[in-house]
């Protein structure tokens, strides 16, 4: 029996065993970390939506100068529309009577540049007083339309395929009726 | 809130006091390095602490405390086989002065206990070093609690007849 309590004694610690001064302190430090309150609402994910949102603000918005003209209130239509209304021009041209003087036929047959020129001077080629019957022969008349023709040629050269045609079309009828009124 | 969370600091520290040298010799008993055996007691401590502050109730913190130390010594060998040192290269290993002593002592009793199956080595250490009852030996390894008896008297009578070979020779 004595013999058991002595092996019992050997198995006993022969020495203290301490654990290190820190130990107590990192315990009780990482206890009261733990204890802190934490941020129950994380900023991360609201900062990332934010970055995204800006980035396709930046690539969906549209360019600088598009956003000035509609500013401005200038409806690209509108302009399409004025630019349109100096073709109908001619149209009016086509009511004058057909019992013409010299002066009309100069008058008309300088048309085209009235075309591209603006309104009021236009009216005021209308208000002009309108110049005396002078009594032409044959070739003079003839010289004049050959002149205007040939001043015409460089302005022809501006209009549009569509409206030369028109003007060309018109001149002659014009030179037709002339001739038949000569000859009557 | 504030009054409750100081009074669990208090009951840790408490703990703590009372415990970590318990819990020290306890763990380098059985691992041999005193920083792997620190902070096992660490992870121990506060294990405690989290059971206390999310009051699931320790019935006893002195047999919670018990149990995780046991648990954190095996779960830390099946995580680094390869740190557990031979024992005949024990003395070998870098120990500082001041630790020399308690580092003897480790190589003292696990050649003592070397002799005898792991069972009746680890409830010799429960007794005899770690002071502890056979109803509490009982309920740490899951066995009854003459079966605890019976490999404790075991193991004494081994090393009895073992001493008494070694005299003998000598």
């Amino acid at each position: 029996m004595n013999e058991f309590e002595d092996i019992e004694q050997l198995l006993k610690p022969q020495c203290e065993f301490k654990a290190s001064k820190t130990l107590k302190q990192e315990v009780m430090e990482k206890a009261r970390e733990e204890i802190r309150p934490q941020r129950t609402i994380k900023l991360w994910p609201w900062l990332a939506a934010a970055c995204v949102i800006g980035f396709i603000v930046m690539f969906l918005m549209p360019p600088k100068s598009a956003v000035k003209d509609s500013m401005e209130g200038k409806p690209l239509v509108a302009e399409k529309v004025e630019m349109t209304k100096p073709a109908e021009e001619p149209k009016q041209v086509d009511k004058t009577p057909k019992t013409e003087t010299t002066s009309d036929i100069v008058e008309t047959t300088k048309q085209p540049k009235a075309i591209t020129a603006s309104r009021k001077t236009r009216q005021k080629v209308k208000e002009a007083p309108a110049e005396e019957p002078v009594e032409m022969s044959e070739e003079t008349r003839m010289e004049l339309l050959l002149a205007s023709l040939s001043d015409d040629e460089p302005q022809m050269e501006e209009m549009d395929s569509h409206e030369t045609i028109r003007q060309i079309r018109m001149r002659g009828e014009r030179l037709i009726s002339m001739y038949n009124s000569i000859n009557n | 809130m504030r009054e409750e969370t100081d009074k669990l600091l208090k009951e840790l520290e408490r703990i703590v006091a009372e415990r970590q040298d318990w819990l020290f010799r306890f763990a380098y008993m059985r691992i041999g390095i005193r920083e792997d055996a620190e902070d096992l007691v660490q992870e121990v401590l506060l294990s405690v602490f989290r059971r206390l502050r999310e009051k699931t109730g320790i019935d006893s913190v002195e047999q919670y405390v018990i149990r995780s130390i046991s648990n954190a010594c095996t779960d830390y060998f099946r995580r680094k086989p390869l740190r557990v040192v031979v024992l005949d290269k024990a003395k070998e290993v870098a120990v500082s002065e001041s630790d020399r002593q308690i580092h003897e002592e480790y190589v003292r009793i696990n050649r003592l206990l070397e002799s005898l199956p792991k069972e009746q080595q680890e409830i010799v250490r429960l007794k005899c070093y770690d002071e502890l009852t056979f109803k509490q030996i009982a309920e740490l390894q899951d066995i009854p609690e003459a079966t605890a008896k019976s490999r404790y008297r075991y193991a004494i009578g081994h090393l009895q007849q073992m001493i008494k070979k070694k005299g003998d020779e000598i």
